[in-house]
């Protein structure tokens, strides 16, 4: 009896061992001569006037043909869809001429009617089209058709860098959207099954060639599968159902560099920033002792002295982050200022600064002239290790000087709720993402009036005088005519937050990205999006 | 006359807790920080007037029986309402999930309950019920299942049905074993093994018989496993299903998704509760 109860069991193992077989399969589809990479999230919109999340972006840059593209390699501006264009002496009046026999993805004809409606379109969408807002006054715009392959832009008045406000503007049929569907880019919005994966097919009325005349773009499609988890986009970079990662955290740089050295690349320093700053905000709820703390600058500056920027780039990112002392990036060399002094590591002086400025040591605890001892909170985002460890390592840098530092990670609506409404919050540590190299695009964070100037938001009036002279020097440079009055503008406003530090750089993290070996024609840049800016050149090898 | 008061009654208990789940969690997600906020809020790109329409759609959101009201009438109206975070109706984003968790589910219930019955059926030949079946069972119970799942994506093998396969197989298997082992000492199968009556009938006809019922609660609680693993299983495997939705619902504070994720699971508990208690009601009777 015993024996036919351990038989069944057996037969029920086999069956069991069968039914295993067939749960863990996972296919993979992929098809003939198509690239595929990972996307976050479902694009949360297809229309390319409404794009305003990075997916959607990514969707949008695959598939919209563009007047003007910005080369991510060399930074300058070219031509795309336009064959040429001019802008007139005085900024205000943009002339395009289109490339002759250009065709929509269904073969339907485009000419400069399509592409002023696409314009006009996102000049009205307003609010819901960010990148009206690049127009600086979008309501003064008027945008002509004067022939079939003519396009003039009249504006209200000069934009700095225009051209590049362009490579952000979908050209698309007039009076039909088609949410992707109907394109002028390189691909068209072939299938979009939600949370799994957008399929996007060759155009085949693509007009541009590359230098020997070839058809591009040279792959057939480009598979975007949603995929969340960054262990799961390594898990299908290895198995090859992806060609590349962007946005490689150190660690999934180090793995993947020791199972595959030949796919890694480290591109050196990225035009973002990580920085902590102190509530300055005198609506905020904190005692007013805190308060004077955080507006001294003499505070501050020890802050930066004390913080070892080197051991974060070492420990927290494997050596993959370069310390940061401004908010541009030596990795943008048109704007970087080289002749930066900014207050170096130095506890020495970080300790003697505050003596200086009426702190003493009551043991080991820094106190204020008035005896309260400096203890204050660090906020970042849950969910980051990278911050968690920065603010891991700044808490131990700062100890060193006595002051006392705990670490408080939230979600990021909690967090916006503390930093964006209540004010309730000492220290924040958070970065930025820099998705244009020039500065113009950092005004809102800059100008004291502006909500997002974080240690103290939407100031009536300059609260300092040092607030009031980088609110002139960004006015200067964005209206400014001369490239060199620009530059200086520029200089001296990394010049006065190196001095007077409200944020306090820590380090400018490197572009870690992944490429498949089986991946042509890939040149990462710095700049977003890294790795398929030049997507028509990319292809499987094999089959181009 | 019975049996429509009993299902009166079950209607009117299902009734009250989708009632209470949706003033619990609409009254949860207000009261969660920053449910107020918007992520545009940081942009640095949005202008004044988009910023002041965000703080009219706040002021909107503020009250507790406005929030509930607007919830109600969606409900109301078939769509379960507009999505926060995706800006669709939130019946689009579950109806082709559902099918996912739904796969998911049902092929981690099949390979749980394959691996707990050959499990129990090989235990239950033993006198004793000895460590080397009870420890690997109190082992997996014991690891949480985000671990489990982690675990398996580092060793690069196993997905998410394997993971909650195993869980729902180590919770099963102690209930299965003991359910046999009680079944197998019953006098008439002793007396049937002792007549030498064959393997397959006896399992066809007799123990089948007599765990039948236990069977049947046990499958509800196997769901009810299967359902608390789904959120964390989800989200770490990168599966489109409703519990990877309901993780995203919740970091970005999106009450219509919430709140129809967790009405589905409460009706799904409710169901599974009222199918695993049926057939014991069926045999008092």
């Amino acid at each position: 009896m015993r024996r036919g109860r351990v038989l069944a069991g057996f037969l029920l193992a086999i069956l069991t061992a069968m039914a295993a077989k067939y749960c863990l399969a996972q296919a993979a589809m992929r098809l003939p001569g198509e690239l595929a990479w990972n996307i976050g999230y479902d694009p949360k919109t297809f229309d390319p006037a409404k794009v305003d999340d990075i997916d959607s972006e990514t969707v949008r840059y695959l598939t919209g043909g563009v007047l003007l593209r910005f080369n991510r390699l060399t930074q300058k501006v070219e031509p795309q869809l336009a064959e040429s264009w001019n802008v007139s002496p005085d900024g205000k009046t943009i002339t395009f001429r289109l490339r002759a026999g250009l065709k929509f993805s269904d073969g339907s004809a485009l000419t400069s009617r399509d592409a002023a409606w696409s314009i006009q379109r996102v000049l009205l969408l307003g609010d819901s089209a960010p990148v009206s807002a690049e127009f600086v006054a979008p309501d003064g715009v008027h945008v002509d058709a004067p022939d079939a392959r003519t396009v003039i832009v009249h504006l209200p008045q000069r934009v700095v860098e225009i051209g590049k406000v362009f490579d952000e503007i979908a050209i698309e049929p007039a009076g039909r959207l088609s949410e992707g569907r109907v394109t002028s880019g390189p691909f068209y919005v072939a299938n979009y099954l939600r949370s799994q994966y957008v399929r996007l097919r060759r155009n085949p009325y693509y007009e541009l060639r590359d230098a020997d005349g070839s058809v591009l773009p040279r792959a057939s499609g480009v598979l975007l599968d949603i995929v969340e988890n960054p262990e799961e986009q390594i898990r299908l970079f290895l198995r090859g159902d992806s060609d590349v990662i962007d946005r490689l955290s150190p660690e999934y740089y180090e793995m993947l560099r020791q199972r595959n050295p030949g796919t890694v690349r480290d591109l050196g320093p990225s035009l973002n920033t990580e920085q902590m700053w102190f509530n300055q905000s005198p609506a905020s709820p904190l005692p007013a002792w805190e308060k004077a703390w955080f507006r001294n600058q003499a505070f501050r500056v020890a802050v930066s002295q004390a913080i070892h920027r080197d051991d974060i780039a070492r420990v927290v990112y494997l050596g993959h982050a370069t310390p940061a002392y401004s908010f541009i990036s030596p990795a943008n060399t048109a704007w970087y200022n080289r002749n930066l002094a900014p207050p170096r590591t130095d506890v020495a002086a970080a300790r003697a600064g505050l003596l200086r400025a009426g702190f003493r040591l009551q043991g080991a605890q820094l106190v204020d002239a008035d005896g309260h001892p400096v203890r204050f909170s660090i906020l970042t985002n849950a969910g980051n290790d990278e911050r968690l460890k920065m603010a891991t390592l700044i808490q131990q840098d700062l100890s060193a000087v006595g002051m006392q530092v705990n670490v408080v990670t939230l979600d990021f609506p909690a967090l916006i709720e503390r930093l964006m409404h209540t004010q309730d919050y000492e220290a924040c540590l958070l970065g930025l993402e820099n998705v244009d190299a020039d500065p113009n695009e950092m005004m809102n964070i800059w100008l004291s009036s502006s909500p997002n100037h974080q240690w103290s938001p939407s100031e009536k009036t300059p609260a300092t005088a040092w607030e009031a002279e980088i609110d002139k020097e960004m006015n200067l440079q964005a209206t400014s005519r001369s490239d060199a009055v620009r530059k200086a503008a520029v200089d001296r406003v990394q010049q006065i937050v190196a001095d007077e530090e409200p944020f306090i750089y820590l380090v400018y993290p490197n572009v870690l990205v992944a490429v498949s070996t089986r991946l042509e024609g890939a040149q990462p840049a710095v700049l977003e999006p890294e790795l398929w800016w030049n997507v028509e050149d990319l292809h499987l090898r094999g089959t181009r | 006359m019975k049996a429509l008061s009993r299902l009166l009654r079950s209607l009117a208990r299902t009734l009250a807790l989708v009632l209470l789940v949706m003033i619990g969690s609409t009254l949860l997600v207000r009261l969660a920080p920053g449910y107020l906020s918007d992520a545009r809020e940081m942009d640095a790109r949005y202008s004044n007037t988009v910023r002041e329409e965000l703080a009219q759609e706040a002021a909107r959101s503020h009250s507790l029986p406005r929030m509930l009201a607007r919830e109600a009438n969606s409900w109301l109206h078939g769509d379960a309402g507009i999505s926060r975070q995706f800006g669709v109706p939130v019946r689009e984003l579950i109806r082709p999930r559902l099918a996912v968790t739904g796969g998911l589910l049902l092929r981690s219930l099949l390979l749980g309950w394959a691996l707990a019955l050959t499990a129990a059926l090989v235990a239950s030949t033993r006198r004793k019920s000895g460590i080397v079946w009870q420890a690997p069972a109190t082992l997996l119970l014991a690891i949480p299942t985000a671990a489990m799942a982690t675990l398996c994506l580092l060793a690069g093998s196993g997905g998410p049905v394997f993971v909650m396969a195993l869980l729902i197989a180590a919770r099963d298997f102690k209930f299965l074993c003991r359910m046999l082992r009680q079944a197998w000492l019953e006098p008439h199968l002793l007396q049937a093994r002792a007549q030498g009556i064959r393997m397959r009938r006896l399992l066809a006809v007799h123990v089948a018989a007599a765990i039948g019922a236990q069977l049947a609660a046990l499958a509800g609680l196997s769901l009810v496993t299967a359902l608390s693993a789904l959120v964390p299983v989800e989200v770490l495997f990168d599966v489109p299903g409703v519990g990877q939705l309901a993780w995203n619902a919740a970091m970005n504070r999106d009450l219509p998704v919430l709140l129809a994720v967790t009405l589905l699971m409460a009706l799904a508990v409710t169901a599974s509760g009222m199918l695993g208690g049926q057939p014991s009601e069926w045999e008092r009777a």
